[in-house]
């Protein structure tokens, strides 16, 4: 059966002033499978969120081919990706637009996805109810807490019924008890809802809820080649 | 669209007219794009959040970028209607003139606001945004 995601050798360099960084110098093999979960684990500054904008289409990897249902999509768009898999991301940053409330922020992403109307109102009282968000849907986002931002996103992102879930660094920001809520969420999308569910985490801890782990080598950086000229 | 007015209400205060002045056709053509262009790259973060939210639910870039388009152009039409009409209520104007104003001014200033965000959201810097 054809994966939802597969990544081949993926790599990528980063040219700087002293040199080239270059993250996954092996080039990342990853693949996701319907229903699977799979956490992606390395240190900071190691390409995890480099590598969730790459596989979503954010980034053009330096070599290496993104697949999405076997079909190459390594220069195409996140847009022409969620075509072939519906795809939702949750990003380090929390992305729910300020001036707009929580339960509005939700139905724009579904008015986005090409949900219609009528269907919105049950999907946002899902994704709200699942997270225990339900009260909430009337708050912006800017007055809650960083753990209620991340569950928004989420919520956002489980609204939309997705067949892949993309979420990096799910932990980031939080504290122990909202890491206790957030998490067991995760694994119960996978396990209740069928999606496939793809984390970044710097923490084994976290990591060791999925059902297979991909573990990041540190970058290396290279100094860059000096170009003699010639007497 | 305040500097639009001011040179509105200026021209109207001169006896030959704004528009009279052949050089007054150049200055607005030119200022529209220049005030739309900076007025798009004012704010940027609070934009640039904007962009990040609607690109993460989902929308396509240019979805994003006629967005800007039509809100541009909007401000534009409703900044140069009044100059316009009342120039051609003192027949400073020819219809066709009038016409042609309010057609290109408009797009103009639509461009002129769109361009920024679109050039920001294609550059290799904008992913790193999404990155804690």
């Amino acid at each position: 059966m054809t994966n939802l995601v597969e990544t081949v050798s993926v790599r990528m360099a980063y040219p700087f002033s002293e040199g080239i960084l270059t993250l996954y110098e092996q080039g990342v093999s990853l693949m996701v499978g319907n229903g699977d979960f799979v956490a992606v684990l390395g240190g900071s500054g190691w390409g995890k969120s480099t590598l969730v904008n790459v596989i979503l289409g954010l980034e053009r990897p330096t070599g290496g081919t993104v697949y999405f249902r076997g079909e190459d999509v390594t220069t195409s768009s996140f847009v022409k990706r969620c075509g072939l898999v519906r795809t939702s991301a949750v990003f380090q940053r929390p992305t729910a637009l300020p001036q707009l409330t929580v339960g509005q922020n939700l139905h724009l992403a579904l008015s986005l996805a090409g949900i219609s109307k009528r269907e919105r109102n049950d999907r946002v009282k899902e994704g709200l109810g699942f997270f225990g968000m339900d009260g909430l849907e009337r708050a912006y986002p800017d007055s809650l807490s960083a753990g209620q931002r991340r569950r928004i996103d989420l919520a956002r992102a489980l609204a939309i019924k997705p067949q892949l879930l993309v979420v990096d660094e799910p932990t980031g920001d939080l504290d122990t008890s909202a890491e206790n809520i957030v998490l067991p969420l995760l694994r119960g999308l996978n396990r209740d809802y069928q999606i496939s569910v793809l984390i970044t985490t710097a923490l084994p801890r976290c990591a060791s809820i999925a059902k297979r782990m991909l573990r990041l080598k540190p970058p290396s950086i290279t100094a860059p080649v000096n170009k003699t000229v010639g007497l | 669209m305040i500097t639009l007015g001011l040179i509105g209400v200026q021209s109207l205060q001169t006896p030959t007219g704004f528009a009279s002045i052949p050089i007054g056709s150049w200055a607005l053509a030119t200022a529209t794009p220049m005030v739309f262009a900076l007025a798009s790259m004012t704010d940027t973060s609070r934009r640039l959040r904007e962009e990040l939210a609607l690109l993460a639910y989902g929308s396509a870039a240019w979805y994003i970028g006629a967005r800007y388009f039509l809100r541009g152009l909007a401000c534009a039409l409703v900044a140069i209607t009044p100059f316009v009409f009342l120039e051609y209520s003192l027949q400073h104007l020819t219809l066709p003139t009038v016409v042609l104003a309010t057609l290109l001014v408009p797009v103009a200033g639509g461009l002129s606001y769109a361009t920024p965000a679109l050039s920001r959201m294609r550059s290799k810097r904008f992913a790193e945004n999404y990155k804690g």
